[in-house]
C-alpha cells in the first residue's frame, strides 16, 4: 500500500503531511482485522483439533438414545388355561431434559394426566442428562393424553406391565416381578429364564424432539417375548382353598395358616395357600411375612402327623401288622424323660391301628423303640423327611432332622410322635403321597406344561418309599382315624377318608429348651378316596388360639375343600378298595 | 464516463471473495434449515428460495451501487448523485424506517427488529448503518476541508448517531450498536483524527457498554454464559455449547456436506447466527478456515481499493464499510466460537437474512463503485494501453487534469477561506 502514498506526495497537495499517517492508518486497520482473523483462526484450531474429540463425543453422548425394549412376560396359566399372570400394554414416558422447554409446565402437565407430585417430576425433568425416565409401565390411556399434548422433549416406548387379574389367587406361589419385570419372588422368580425372554436394544441417533435423525446411527434387536408357563394349579380349588385356609384360620384365631392341596399319583399341586396373603398388583404395601408361601418355606414340629410314618415303618419293616397288640402305661420314661399321653388315660392294651386313631404318644414311642434310632431314621429318610422335596420354588426349606449319632437318650422317644424334628408342610404332603400312591416318593411340582418349548422334559423323579402293601395297610389304618378316631371331623359323606390329624406343641422361640407354653400348631393331612387317592391335602393353622386340636381346627378345613375337589373333579366315591394304585410319573 | 471504466483486478478479487461466500453460504443454508424447514414449513428449500431471492436482490443493489459516480454533478449541487445529498436520504430514510420499527415492528426472542412489508421483513437497523457511515464519511470530508470545525463536526455526529443508536437501543440490538459505533470509530480513524481523541472516545465508550451489560439480565446472562457455559448448560450456556460441539465434530475435514447432527435442532438459529458452527461441524476445519481466509481477502482487497482512491469520501466510504463488514465477521465468529459474548450479529454474506444480505451487497456495491471511480489516474494508466486506446487514456488524463477540487487539505482549506 505504498502507491497512494507515492502518488500523494506527487500530488499538488504539498502541504499533505497527514496523508502518510492516514495511508498508515488504513494498514495499521487491515493489521489489526488481520490478527482479529488470525485469532479466530487459532481458535478453530483449538476447539476443532484439540479439543475437538471431546466436543465430539459429548456430541454424539446427547443426541444418541441407548434404550432397552423390554420383552413381554410370559403369561402364567393354571391347568386350565386360566390366566393367573399376565402382562398387559402399558407405555413407559421418558424424557429428554435438555429439550423441555417449560420445565414447570410440563411437570404438571405429566402430573396432571399420569398422577403424582408435579416437584418430582420437575425434579427428574431438571437433571442434566440426555435421558431420564418420568414413568414406567404406565396405563396406556393416561399416557396417550399426556402424549396428545405434544409436548417437546417428551418420549414415550412400548412397554408391558404385569398384572395378576385375580388379585390375591395363589399370590404367594405366582410371587411378584419388580419394576424391570424381572422375578423377585415365587414362580416368577423360580422360572423367570422361561419367563422373562430376551431384552432388545435400540440405538439411535435423535433429534431434541426424540425424531432419529436421518443417516444417523442406528441399530435395534428387537425384543424376544417370554415362554406361557401352564401350572398344575387348579384356579377354582386354589380360590376355595385360600377362602377356606382364611376362614379356618380367622374362626379359630390363628395367627398364620398354609395349605397344600396335591395329586398324591403324580405330585402335581392343585392348590397351596398361606395366610396372611397379599395382593401382588400392589405387593408393596403389606409386610414381607404376607409374601411367605409358607408350605414350601416355614418348618414346624409335626407332632401326631408323623405318627403315621412311624406306624409304617414298623409294618414296612415287618415288626408288627396293624392287629399287632402294645401294653400301654400312662406314660413312658425313655432317657431320662418322661412322655405322656395328650389326655390321661389309665393303662390299656391297644392294637397299633388304636395307637395311631387315638394318636398315642406312648405307644408310638414303643414303636419307635423297636425300630431303634438307625431303624427309625432309615424310614423318615425314605419318607423324604430329610431332605428337599425338589418342588420347583424358590427358597424351599428342608426342615430339621439330626443324623442319628447327634441323637441324645431322650431323641428316640420324641421323634416317633412329632418332637424333636421339624418338617415343611410339602414334606409332609409329600410322605404322605407315598401311602396314598402305594408307595413311591413323588416330587410335588407345579409346572405342567410349557406349550411353546415342548422339547422341556418335565420329568419329576419318584422313588420307592414302602412296600405297596404297607400303603395299603397305612390307608385302611389312617381311614380309621376318620371313621372312629380323632380325625371324625374330617369325613366327607359318601367317600372314605384317611388321613391324621396333628397337634403340635411349639418350641420357644427366647431361645430357652423346652416348649412354648399354650402355643400349637395344629394339622390335619389326609386323603380322599381313601382307597384310591386322587387328593391329599394338608391343612395347618399355626398358634390357633380358641383350640388347640388339629380334629378340632383343621379337619373341617380338610372336609370342606375335600368335598369341593371330589365334586370339582368329578371323583366317584367307592373306587376298588384294593388301595394300591400306579403312581403317575411326569 | 464512469459507465465505460471496468473494474480493477484488486475489485475483482473483492467480487470473487464476496461471491465465494454468498454463494458457500446459500448452500450451507440449504444444508442447515432444510431439515427444520421441512418440519416448520413442509418445504425444506423455505430457506433456500428465500436466500436465493435475496442474493439477486442483492446483486442488483450491488449493480446499481456500483454504477453510483460520487463525484458526479458540481459540489454544493443538490444533485442526487452528491454524497452530501444521497448520504443524508439514506440516513433519513433508515431513520424513518427505525421510528416505523417502534412504532409497529415485528420480532421474536424479545426484540423488535423488523417491519412486516406483506411480502416479507425488512430490518431498518441494518440499513441505518450505511446511512449512519455514508454520512459521517461525509462529515469527516467537510471537516477534513476545513468546511467544519471539530465542534460542529461533534455536534453533527451527535445528530446523526444520536437518535439512531438510541432506536436500535430500544429494540433492543446491542450487537447492530456496537458494529455501528466500532464503524464510526474506524472512520474516525481512517479519516486521520488524532489517536488521542480516540482514546477518549473508548474511555466514554466502553464503560457506556459495560454499564449497558450490566443494567440489563440478558446480557449479563451472556456474558456470564461466555466465561462459563457449562455452568448453565441449559440455558445461558446452551447455544455456545452447541455450536462448540458442532465444531468439534468437525475435526479437519468435516462430517460431510449436508450430514450435520447438529442442525437437528441442537444448534439453534443454525442458517442464520451461527451458520459457521455447520460449516465447521459439515466442512470441518479446512472449510471454516476458508470462511476465514476469504473474509481475509475481503479486507485486504477492500482496503486496497480505499487507499487506491484519491477521492477523500471514497476512501473513506470504501475503508469503513470493508472494516464494517469484516468486524461483523469477525464477531459473528468470535462468539459462535466462544471468544465473545454471543450479541445476535449475523455472519455477512453468509447467514440467512435478506435485509443483511441485500445490504452487505449493497456495501460492496459501494466499494466498487470507489474502486472504479476513486483510483482513475492509476487504473487509467494502467489499462488504457489494453482497453480502448488512447481516447480513454485522454479522457482520464482531462478528468485528472480537470479535477480542480481534487480531495486534499488545500482545496479544504481554500474552501473555507472563501467562505470566511
Amino acid at each position: 500500500m505504498s502507491a497512494p502514498r507515492g502518488k500523494g506526495t506527487r500530488s499538488r497537495d504539498s502541504a499533505a503531511k497527514e496523508r502518510p499517517s492516514r495511508t498508515g492508518r488504513f494498514s495499521a486497520l487491515l493489521g489489526a482485522l488481520a490478527l482479529g482473523l488470525a485469532v479466530v483462526a487459532g481458535r478453530l484450531v483449538y476447539i476443532q483439533m484439540i479439543v475437538g474429540p471431546e466436543y465430539a463425543a459429548a456430541a454424539a453422548e446427547q443426541r444418541t438414545r441407548d434404550i432397552v425394549l423390554s420383552p413381554q412376560r410370559g403369561f402364567i396359566l393354571d391347568r386350565e388355561g386360566e390366566v393367573l399372570a399376565e402382562s398387559v400394554e402399558a407405555r413407559t414416558v421418558y424424557a429428554v431434559p435438555n429439550s423441555v422447554a417449560d420445565k414447570p409446565g410440563t411437570a404438571n402437565a405429566i402430573a396432571s394426566t399420569l398422577g403424582g407430585d408435579p416437584a418430582a417430576y420437575l425434579e427428574k425433568l431438571s437433571r442434566d442428562t440426555s435421558f431420564v425416565y418420568i414413568a414406567r409401565k404406565a396405563d396406556v390411556e393416561r399416557v396417550e393424553a399426556l402424549r396428545a399434548l405434544e409436548i417437546s422433549g417428551l418420549g414415550f416406548l412400548e412397554d408391558s406391565r404385569r398384572v395378576y387379574p385375580s388379585n390375591e389367587l395363589a399370590c404367594q406361589v405366582l410371587g411378584f416381578v419388580g419394576v424391570d419385570d424381572e422375578g423377585l419372588s415365587g414362580l416368577e422368580l423360580y422360572y423367570d429364564d422361561l419367563l422373562a425372554g430376551k431384552e432388545g436394544r435400540l440405538i439411535g441417533e435423535r433429534d431434541t424432539q426424540n425424531r432419529p435423525i436421518p443417516g444417523g446411527v442406528a441399530y435395534e434387536e428387537e425384543a424376544v417375548d417370554g415362554q406361557d408357563i401352564v401350572l398344575t394349579i387348579d384356579k377354582d380349588i386354589q380360590y376355595q382353598a385360600q377362602i377356606a385356609l382364611a376362614e379356618a384360620v380367622g374362626q379359630w384365631g390363628g395367627k398364620s395358616g398354609s395349605l397344600v392341596i396335591m395329586d398324591p399319583r403324580n405330585g402335581e399341586i392343585l392348590a397351596m395357600a398361606s395366610v396372611p396373603q397379599f395382593n401382588p398388583n400392589d405387593f408393596g404395601s403389606y409386610d414381607d411375612s404376607a409374601y411367605r408361601n409358607r408350605p414350601v418355606v416355614d418348618t414346624y414340629e409335626p407332632g401326631s402327623t408323623i405318627k403315621s410314618v412311624t406306624a409304617s415303618a414298623v409294618i414296612d419293616s415287618g415288626l408288627f401288622t396293624p392287629e399287632s397288640m402294645f401294653d400301654l402305661p400312662p406314660t413312658i420314661e425313655v432317657g431320662g424323660r418322661t412322655i405322656h399321653e395328650s389326655h390321661d388315660r389309665p393303662t390299656v392294651n391297644w392294637s397299633l391301628t388304636e395307637i395311631v386313631t387315638n394318636s398315642s404318644n406312648v405307644g408310638s414311642v414303643k414303636l419307635g423303640l423297636a425300630l431303634g434310632p438307625e431303624g427309625l431314621y432309615d424310614y423318615l429318610d425314605r419318607f423324604g423327611l430329610t431332605e428337599k422335596t425338589g418342588v420347583d420354588f424358590p427358597g424351599e426349606a428342608k426342615g430339621w432332622l439330626p443324623t442319628t449319632d447327634q441323637w441324645s437318650a431322650s431323641t428316640i422317644a420324641t421323634v416317633p410322635f412329632g418332637q424333636g424334628v421339624s418338617v415343611t408342610s410339602l414334606q409332609l404332603a409329600r410322605a404322605l403321597s407315598a401311602i396314598a400312591n402305594g408307595g413311591s416318593l413323588v416330587t410335588p411340582h407345579f409346572l405342567r406344561q410349557v406349550p411353546d418349548s415342548p422339547e422341556i422334559a418335565l420329568d419329576w423323579s419318584t422313588e420307592s418309599a414302602i412296600k405297596p402293601e404297607t400303603a395299603g395297610a397305612m390307608r385302611a389304618v389312617l381311614t380309621d382315624v376318620v371313621n372312629e378316631g380323632t380325625g371324625s371331623a374330617a369325613a366327607v359323606p359318601g367317600y372314605q377318608v384317611a388321613g391324621k390329624t396333628g397337634t403340635a406343641q411349639k418350641a420357644r422361640t427366647d431361645g430357652q429348651p423346652g416348649y412354648a407354653e399354650g402355643k400349637y400348631v395344629a394339622s390335619f393331612s389326609g386323603f380322599i378316596p381313601a382307597e384310591n387317592p386322587s387328593i391329599l391335602i394338608v391343612v395347618t393353622v399355626d398358634e390357633p388360639s380358641n383350640a388347640i386340636y388339629g380334629g378340632t381346627v383343621a379337619a373341617p378345613t380338610f372336609a370342606r375343600l375335600a368335598r369341593f375337589c371330589v365334586e370339582h373333579l368329578k371323583i366317584p366315591p367307592g373306587a376298588p378298595v384294593t388301595g394300591v394304585s400306579q403312581p403317575a410319573g411326569g | 464516463m464512469a459507465r465505460t471504466r471496468s473494474l480493477s483486478p484488486i475489485a475483482f478479487l473483492l467480487l470473487g471473495a464476496t461471491f465465494f461466500l454468498v454463494l458457500g453460504g446459500v448452500l450451507m443454508i440449504y444444508s442447515a434449515s432444510s431439515v427444520a424447514d421441512y418440519v416448520n414449513y413442509g418445504d425444506s428449500a423455505y430457506h433456500l428460495k428465500k436466500q436465493l431471492v435475496f442474493a439477486l436482490v442483492g446483486c442488483a443493489a450491488l449493480w446499481g451501487a456500483s454504477r453510483w459516480d460520487f463525484r458526479a454533478g458540481r459540489r454544493g449541487s443538490a444533485d442526487i448523485r452528491r454524497p452530501e445529498v444521497l448520504s443524508w436520504i439514506m440516513w433519513g430514510v433508515s431513520l424513518l424506517g427505525l421510528i416505523v420499527v417502534e412504532a409497529m415492528g415485528v420480532g421474536k426472542w424479545g426484540a423488535t427488529r423488523s417491519i412486516d412489508l406483506g411480502f416479507g421483513y425488512v430490518q431498518p437497523s441494518e440499513f441505518s448503518k450505511l446511512g449512519c457511515l455514508a454520512v459521517v464519511a461525509v462529515l469527516l470530508v467537510a471537516w477534513r476541508r476545513g468546511e467544519l470545525d471539530t465542534r460542529e463536526l461533534l455536534i453533527r455526529m451527535g445528530i446523526v448517531l444520536g437518535p439512531v443508536v438510541l432506536l436500535i437501543m430500544l429494540q433492543p440490538d446491542m450487537g447492530t450498536t456496537m458494529s455501528l459505533l466500532l464503524g464510526v470509530a474506524v472512520l474516525l480513524w481512517l479519516a486521520g483524527v488524532r489517536g488521542r481523541w480516540l482514546g477518549m472516545v473508548a474511555a466514554v465508550g466502553l464503560p457506556s457498554v459495560a454499564l449497558l451489560i450490566a443494567v440489563a439480565g440478558y446480557r449479563m446472562d451472556r456474558v456470564a454464559a461466555f466465561l462459563d457455559p457449562w455452568a448453565d448448560p441449559e440455558k445461558g450456556g446452551y447455544q455456545i455449547i452447541q455450536s462448540l460441539y458442532a465444531f468439534g465434530s468437525g475435526g479437519l475435514a468435516g462430517v460431510g456436506l449436508g450430514l450435520s447432527r447438529q442442525k437437528f435442532f441442537y444448534l439453534p438459529a443454525a442458517q442464520t447466527d451461527f451458520i459457521f458452527a455447520v460449516i465447521g461441524e459439515e466442512l470441518g476445519l479446512l472449510g471454516a478456515l476458508s470462511v476465514v481466509v476469504a473474509f481475509a481477502v475481503f479486507a485486504f482487497s477492500g482496503f486496497r481499493i480505499a487507499v487506491g482512491c484519491r477521492d477523500m469520501f471514497g476512501r473513506l466510504l470504501a475503508g469503513g464499510l470493508t472494516a464494517m463488514i469484516v468486524v461483523q465477521a469477525m464477531m459473528n465468529m468470535a462468539a459462535v466460537t466462544g471468544l465473545m459474548p454471543i450479541t445476535g450479529i449475523p455472519l455477512p454474506l453468509v447467514s440467512a437474512g435478506g435485509s443483511s444480505l441485500t445490504l452487505t451487497l449493497a456495501c460492496v456495491g459501494l466499494i466498487l463503485a470507489v474502486a472504479r471511480n476513486g483510483a482513475s489516474t492509476r487504473i487509467g494508466l494502467v489499462r488504457a494501453p489494453k482497453s480502448r486506446g488512447s481516447e480513454r487514456a485522454n479522457t482520464v488524463e482531462w478528468r485528472r487534469d480537470g479535477r480542480s477540487h481534487l480531495p486534499g487539505s488545500v482545496g479544504g482549506r481554500s474552501a473555507r477561506g472563501r467562505r470566511a
